[in-house]
């Protein structure tokens, strides 16, 4: 027994009405619950929920094995598997099956015959110790004849068990024939009653080996008449040949009638049978689908009752068993406050479709609500057909706690980020207040300072000596310093305090105008400056206009030295930004220091020539830093250098411009 | 007519004297009054305390203010001057070493006349007193008297 019902489970083995005999499962039809879990498909939702809880969760692991067991039969059925059959294929399939029809039928009427000549075998020896055999009758004969039917039944029927059932079929019909012919004086068989007994050989045959094998065995009776009519010198008799040839016909017509209709029965049988596998695979997969899915699925049904869900859903509702669900209005889970939110969804799943990232909340077995992340979809193709929405839920409780944590954090983070900004930027203020007014405030003394030195020159100088006036000259030089190094920091801390106004700055023009004050304000110098046009930047015009004046300044000053002066303005794009350089053939420095050269009152050059009071690089790099930008140098003693800035962020690396 | 003078609020004894030295060496006979501080400007203007005996109505015809000062700063002594009847109209000078933009902004604003920066080199220093007595003691024309 390999039905499928037998290993079912209690769901199956309880429910089957019938059983299949072993070696006929596809024409007996599918095992019950698999014709139950079919008609679950078209039949109403409520149909289909309640068998689905019944089931509880053992079904999808019942239809696997269900499956297994179908498939089985169809492929030892067949030789073939169903899917990959083609119309020869069928043919040929089709044969066998018709063979063993045959084999079948012939074994049965071979026990019949076979338990007839036993019975028949056992009545003569019990009437024969009786003495009862009737007169004129002879036991050896009838023993005989007995023995020999037995004999040749299971003759036969071996034959017909070593797998040649027309052979056998052949055997059994000539034996009968023979038995025909010789069971009656010979002109009683050719034109007696039992010129009839001809017909059962000849509709056996159609029956037994093929349709047209009646006409054959028609023959083989009229070659029998005929020898025995011959035999007696009898004339052979034309009507029955007539009749046996009528017979076969018949007997062909209604075999061949008969395998068309069995062949379309089979045909229509096995479409059956493919689609219902085709069913059972896509229910099977909806199963495996639902049963593994760690979201929570429901089904419901146009009414909004649940009619299914997965393991999922119970254990995120809190129920014990799906049977707490199935059959309650999906409105009964959704918390008071959701449930006008979740028609209102519902009626736009059934009127578009689908739905998707709908947050309700649920309500649990004990209570207790959560908030859930739903999507749906309306499981019909067609509107109209199926109805019966799917609802994927996703307990969204974590990811809630989780958003408000970091909402939270981020707050914070930005409240402590605001605060300490705030107390930085008062700060800074503060600090460049102070540093201003205190500049300020230094430049009070050193007006008396130079004052009054001023005054004892001119007052007393007749009593100062030439030394003196030199030292008071040094005082008023050293006071001079000390003012002018003061208005540096000042424009140093200008630069920070100003308020930025941005525009487009044509930083080429900048670089021109420097040259030409530069050139004007010393003739005598023959640099040769290329300024190339450069694409404009966004900044504050003033603060930029100033930085390239340094620059450029810069550029002058330390080029004065070399045989051929050169400048050159430009720009490059190194790494996806967009750099400005100024380029010079000048003193050039030495790379371990360029760490210093953008701090305020740093100089590299101690030479008398390089006048200045090292606050010009401090400033480029302080309006570049409130640009957002940066700014950075390279150059060799000697072998001239290049300052470079960009409006782009941090500065990667050091340079790739001077060469 | 009254004399034409000028009163100087200024801090400093340093810069007093100096501002004192250059005026005079310039060959200016023009009064020039010192007060120390923004409190001491009111009172010589208002005629109170320690000024209590001056006449109310011998005005100065410019003066000089320092804004960075003890007690009321030159910015107060500017905007109580504007705000009273009698000393509305006379021209302050502010002279500072200030270079603020807010400094300046609301000198302007609290209806200052002019805005000088205080150079450190005392030559240019002289300079530039010379030419601001001669500018409103001399060339300008002062306020009508009352």
């Amino acid at each position: 027994m390999r039905s499928a019902d037998s290993r079912g489970g209690p769901a199956g083995s309880g429910k089957t009405k019938g059983q299949r005999p072993d070696n006929a499962p596809s024409i007996s039809g599918p095992p019950e619950n698999e014709r139950r879990s079919s008609r679950g498909e078209g039949g109403s939702e409520e149909e289909g929920g309640a068998r689905k809880a019944a089931d509880g969760e053992e079904r999808p692991y019942l239809t696997m094995r269900a499956l297994d067991d179908l498939n089985l039969h169809f492929e030892e059925h067949f030789g073939l598997r169903p899917a990959s059959k083609g119309p020869e294929g069928k043919h040929e399939a089709f044969e066998e099956e018709e063979d063993d029809r045959r084999h079948r039928l012939m074994n049965m009427i071979l026990l019949v015959m076979g338990t007839a000549a036993l019975m028949i075998l056992i009545m003569l020896m019990v009437l024969d110790t009786l003495g009862i055999l009737g007169p004129g009758s002879d036991p050896e004969v009838l023993y005989m004849s007995v023995v020999v039917a037995l004999f040749g039944t299971i003759v036969v029927f071996l034959i017909n068990y070593l797998g040649f059932p027309s052979l056998a079929g052949s055997m059994f019909l000539v034996i009968i024939l023979f038995g025909i012919a010789v069971s009656d004086r010979p002109d009683r068989v050719i034109d007696g009653r039992a010129l009839f007994l001809f017909a059962i050989p000849i509709l056996m045959a159609g029956i037994l080996l093929r349709p047209w094998a009646s006409f054959v065995m028609a023959g083989l009776c009229t070659l029998t008449i005929s020898v025995i009519g011959t035999g007696i010198g009898h004339p052979p008799n034309l009507p029955a040949v007539g009749g046996f040839f009528a017979f076969a016909a018949l007997s062909w017509l209604s075999g061949n009638s008969l395998e068309r209709s069995i062949r379309n029965l089979q045909s229509s049988n096995e479409r059956l049978r493919s689609s219902e596998m085709r069913l059972r695979k896509s229910e099977d997969r909806y199963h495996k689908i639902m049963s593994s899915s760690p979201d929570s699925i429901m089904v419901l049904d146009s009414g909004g009752t649940i009619t299914d869900c997965n393991a999922a859903m119970v254990r995120m509702q809190g129920s014990d068993s799906r049977e707490d669900l199935l059959g309650r209005d999906v409105l009964d889970i959704i918390s008071h406050g959701r449930r006008m939110k979740a028609e209102g969804c519902m009626n736009v799943v059934r009127r578009r479709g689908s739905v998707r990232d709908v947050v309700l909340e649920f309500v649990r077995a004990d209570g207790s609500s959560y908030p859930v992340e739903v999507s749906s979809a309306v499981l019909g193709q067609t509107p109209g057909t199926d109805q019966s929405i799917i609802c994927v839920a996703k307990d969204i409780t974590e990811r809630r706690r989780m958003e408000k944590e970091r909402r939270m954090m981020s707050k914070r983070l930005k409240t402590m980020v605001e605060r300490r900004t705030s107390e930085l930027r008062h700060t800074v203020n503060e600090l460049e207040s102070l540093s201003y007014s205190v500049s300020h405030d230094l430049r009070g003394p050193l007006r008396g300072i130079d004052g009054f030195s001023q005054l004892l020159l001119e007052e007393y100088g007749d009593h100062i000596d030439g030394e003196g006036r030199k030292y008071l000259g040094r005082i008023k030089q050293a006071n001079a310093n000390m003012s002018s190094k003061i208005d540096a920091l000042q424009h140093l801390i200008m630069v920070g305090r100003r308020r930025l106004r941005m525009r487009d700055a044509n930083m080429s023009a900048f670089a021109r105008d420097a040259v030409k004050d530069l050139e004007t304000r010393e003739p005598e110098r023959n640099v040769r400056v290329n300024v190339r046009d450069t694409p404009w930047a966004m900044g504050d015009p003033v603060l930029l206009r100033r930085m390239v004046s340094i620059l450029i300044d810069n550029a002058w000053k330390f080029t004065r030295d070399s045989g051929e002066p050169q400048i050159e303005f430009g720009h490059r794009h190194l790494e996806g930004r967009r750099v400005y350089y100024v380029r010079d053939n000048g003193a050039g420095f030495d790379m371990r220091y360029s760490h210093k050269l953008f701090m305020p009152f740093q100089r590299l050059h101690i030479r008398e020539g390089y006048k200045g009071l090292g606050t010009g690089l401090a400033i480029v790099r302080r309006i570049m830093d409130r640009h957002g930008g940066s700014a950075w140098a390279e150059g060799r003693p000697g072998g001239g250098s290049t300052f470079m800035f960009s409006f782009d962020g941090e500065a990667a690396t050091d340079g790739g411009i001077a060469t | 007519m009254s004399e034409r003078s000028m009163l100087l609020v200024e801090d400093d004894p340093d810069d007093v004297e100096l501002t004192m030295r250059t005026l005079h060496r310039g060959g200016s006979d023009h009064r020039v009054d010192v007060v120390r501080d923004g409190v001491e400007a009111m009172d010589y203007l208002m005629c109170r305390g320690k000024y209590s005996q001056r006449d109310a109505y011998d005005l100065p015809t410019v003066i000089l203010l320092d804004l960075k000062m003890p007690r009321i700063g030159g910015l107060e002594v500017l905007e109580e001057l504007r705000a009273n009847e009698l000393t509305r109209d006379i021209p302050v000078v502010v002279v500072t070493t200030s270079r603020e933009r807010g400094d300046l902004e609301k000198s302007y604003r609290l209806g200052a006349n002019s805005y000088i920066h205080k150079p450190v080199n005392f030559e240019e220093f002289m300079d530039l007193l010379k030419r601001i007595a001669e500018y409103w003691l001399e060339m300008n024309e002062p306020v009508p008297e009352q």
